[in-house]
């Protein structure tokens, strides 16, 4: 039997979080990450602003909060991996193992190209502080996708990656999360009050949150719904690893209603740094996506001149912090199969997994066509399935989940949770699956993609 | 050794080597891809005018003309706005003025509207819509060296050239019988609505789950 831990003892064999806060400030990392920097704000924007926010919170705590719950319920209930947790909580099924299987995968499959961007981002805090971009912000996103020195750049993201995760979950997670989410948040925070203060800010922040119920329609409801649900890092098994370290004492509706609120709070205020930015710049855009992240906001860092250096430096180090500690949290599961499956130590489970993470991202590094497919549909398609997966295991398999759930806390979300988790939130996710394989096969049939790759 | 052992060094290599084939076989872009994205407006353009003057106790039809030079590329649709203006009206006259529009586009065909000045009316306007003079593209990409290189290349390749040259308005005007002599005005404005494109660089779309 392998016990999860508890708070305030050494660790044992597989680790466990050393406190309550560092648990959550990890969660946090794996959640915040660069969707709430690129899209969330530019999507409350274009959604009606602060109507969309509205919108984005019911839809949070009905699609959202329950499959955060399904999965932390499932990661601390089996106390493994996601291949051994489904291996002990659906008594060895095969299907079920194959499931967490799927989520192993799943989690090195993101990581390998989600590394990629990481050195994307290291390159722009450098362009920022040298103003290489400065003269042609689209050229120089151009140059640095690709080539031999994306390629090492990956390697050093999942060579660092790696590092932590060697250190343990304590001593190694647990610690950059104590570092790097108090900074990354100081950041963010910092960078917002000082763009405050910058003439022409005042424009932005209408523009950012003004409601505007003339937005809402169905696109609107399926963008909060989408955003919803992958804002929180569900369905890639990092989550579920995370809360297999987690203490038997802690309240999993409490800590995931923290969670999400964090999440989306970081969300939130990145849009106070970013559109006052682009206000002052004079670019205000509602157009959503990385280009907006590293043409839109560069062109701006550009305009402001010795501001906009650092301005741009702060800003993509704390881009820079939200990706590594998502990184770290994508690495976890393959590295808690190997060395719950297979004993290995730690060191080497980090090491082994680190190398084939890599070799995933040569492809991503070198190739943009394999990039776009891996880190826009293919991500998608494999996520959603996974909260689909979840959602079904939680909802109709772990009979005591709610009890599960309730433990400890004040918040009791837990019947609430699996009832959503049963047929709401699977319908729900169904239909998001059939429009991200739509979406797929419409990019085939559009000559975009090629069948397989 | 132990298995991990053996795995890791396995796949040390297969990642050295990855790298080392992957980098060999690398084809640095020199160009990159950008999107090119049509869209259409709509521009008044200076206004013409002249005179017109007939009639007498026999009626009859008296015409005039004006030119517009259009150099405008990329026209989907022109409307001449033509506002004909009568000095006659009750009680000089009780029957009402036909007035004939025809637009005689630079290749000479020719698009025509009718419409009248009634008995108690003084003036009229009449719209004629010349339509579908050039395609607007389909959305697409184009390869090139940067944003600028770009977008002089977007609008060097689609150029709708349909349209540009003198267009000449005719307007011709039957007065009924019985009426004095009189002269009006013709005042024609042309609305030229074309597409232009907008170049941005493509990006590719990362999943928001990231």
């Amino acid at each position: 039997m392998v016990s999860g831990g508890a708070l305030g003892q050494p660790e044992n064999d597989r680790g466990a979080w050393n406190s309550r806060l560092g648990f959550i400030l990890a969660a946090v990392g794996s959640a915040v990450g660069l969707g709430n920097i690129w899209r969330f704000p530019f999507t409350t924007a274009e959604g009606g602003g602060a109507v969309f926010l509205v919108i984005y919170l019911v839809i949070l705590v009905i699609v959202g909060l329950p499959v955060m719950l399904g999965e932390l319920a499932l990661g601390r209930r089996g106390k493994l991996n996601p291949v051994g947790t489904f291996r002990r909580l659906a008594n060895g099924h095969p299907f079920w193992v194959g499931v967490g299987v799927l989520f192993v995968l799943t989690s090195l499959f993101i990581i390998s190209w989600y590394s990629v961007i990481g050195g994307w981002v290291l390159r722009y805090i450098w362009g920022s502080a040298n103003g290489s971009y400065f003269a042609d912000p689209a050229g120089y996103f151009n140059e640095i996708q690709d080539g031999p020195i994306a390629l090492g750049l990956h390697a050093f993201v999942i060579g660092i990656t790696a590092l932590v995760l060697a250190i343990g979950v304590s001593k190694g997670i647990e610690r950059v999360a104590f570092i790097m989410m108090p900074i990354l948040f100081v950041l963010v925070v910092g960078i917002a009050i000082w763009v405050a203060t910058l003439d022409g800010a005042g424009e932005g922040y209408s523009f950012y949150l003004s409601p505007d119920f003339s937005e809402f329609d169905t696109d609107i409801l399926r963008s909060a719904t989408g955003q919803a649900f992958f804002s929180l890092s569900l369905g890639q098994g990092a989550i579920l690893t995370y809360a297999s370290y987690l203490d038997d004492r802690e309240s999993l509706s409490d800590n995931g209603t923290i969670i999400s609120l964090a999440d989306t709070g970081v969300a939130v205020l990145a849009g106070f740094m970013i559109f006052p930015a682009l206000a002052v710049a004079g670019l205000l855009t509602t157009e959503a996506g990385p280009g907006a992240l590293f043409i839109g906001l560069a062109t701006a860092f550009a305009e402001l001149g010795t501001v906009g250096r650092i301005l741009g430096s702060l800003f993509f180090t704390a881009l820079f912090f939200a990706a590594f500690t998502s990184a770290i949290s994508l690495l976890e599961p393959s590295i808690s199969f190997v060395r719950d499956q297979f004993k290995v130590p730690r060191v080497k489970a980090a090491i082994l997994m680190g190398i084939i993470a890599y070799i995933g991202g040569i492809f991503a590094a070198l190739s943009r066509t394999y990039f776009g497919i891996a880190a826009g549909d293919g991500t998608d398609i494999v996520v959603i399935l996974g909260g689909l997966l979840i959602s079904l295991f939680a909802g109709w398999f772990l009979m005591d989940a709610p009890e599960e759930m309730n433990r400890g806390g004040r918040l009791r979300l837990g019947h609430y949770a699996m009832w959503m988790c049963r047929i709401p939130i699977p319908v729900v996710l169904f239909t998001l699956l059939v429009l991200a394989l739509v979406d797929y096969v419409n990019a085939i049939r559009a000559g975009e993609v090629f069948l397989g790759l | 050794m132990q298995t991990v052992d053996i795995l890791i060094g396995v796949f040390a290599v297969i990642a050295l080597g990855g790298s080392v084939v992957g980098v060999v076989l690398y084809e640095p872009s020199a160009a990159s891809e950008f999107g090119v994205f049509y869209s259409t407006e709509t521009h008044e353009l200076g206004s013409e005018d002249t005179s017109v003057s007939g009639g007498g106790p026999n009626g009859g039809t008296s015409s005039a003309e004006v030119t517009h030079d259009i150099g405008i590329s990329n026209l989907t649709e022109l409307v001449f706005e033509v506002q004909v203006t009568s000095q006659s009206a009750l009680p000089a006259r009780s029957a009402a003025l036909s007035i004939t529009v025809t637009v005689t586009d630079p290749n000479g065909t020719e698009t025509r509207e009718d419409g009248s000045i009634s008995g108690t009316g003084t003036s009229t306007t009449i719209e004629v819509r010349v339509p579908n003079l050039n395609e607007v593209p389909v959305d697409g990409a184009i390869q090139a060296e940067s944003l600028e290189a770009a977008a002089t290349q977007a609008n060097e390749t689609n150029v709708g050239t349909n349209g540009i040259g003198e267009w000449t308005v005719t307007v011709e005007v039957t007065y009924p019988a019985g009426l004095a002599a009189e002269s009006g005005t013709v005042t024609s404005t042309p609305r030229a609505t074309h597409y232009h494109s907008e170049v941005r660089a493509e990006v590719p779309d990362i999943s928001p789950a990231a």
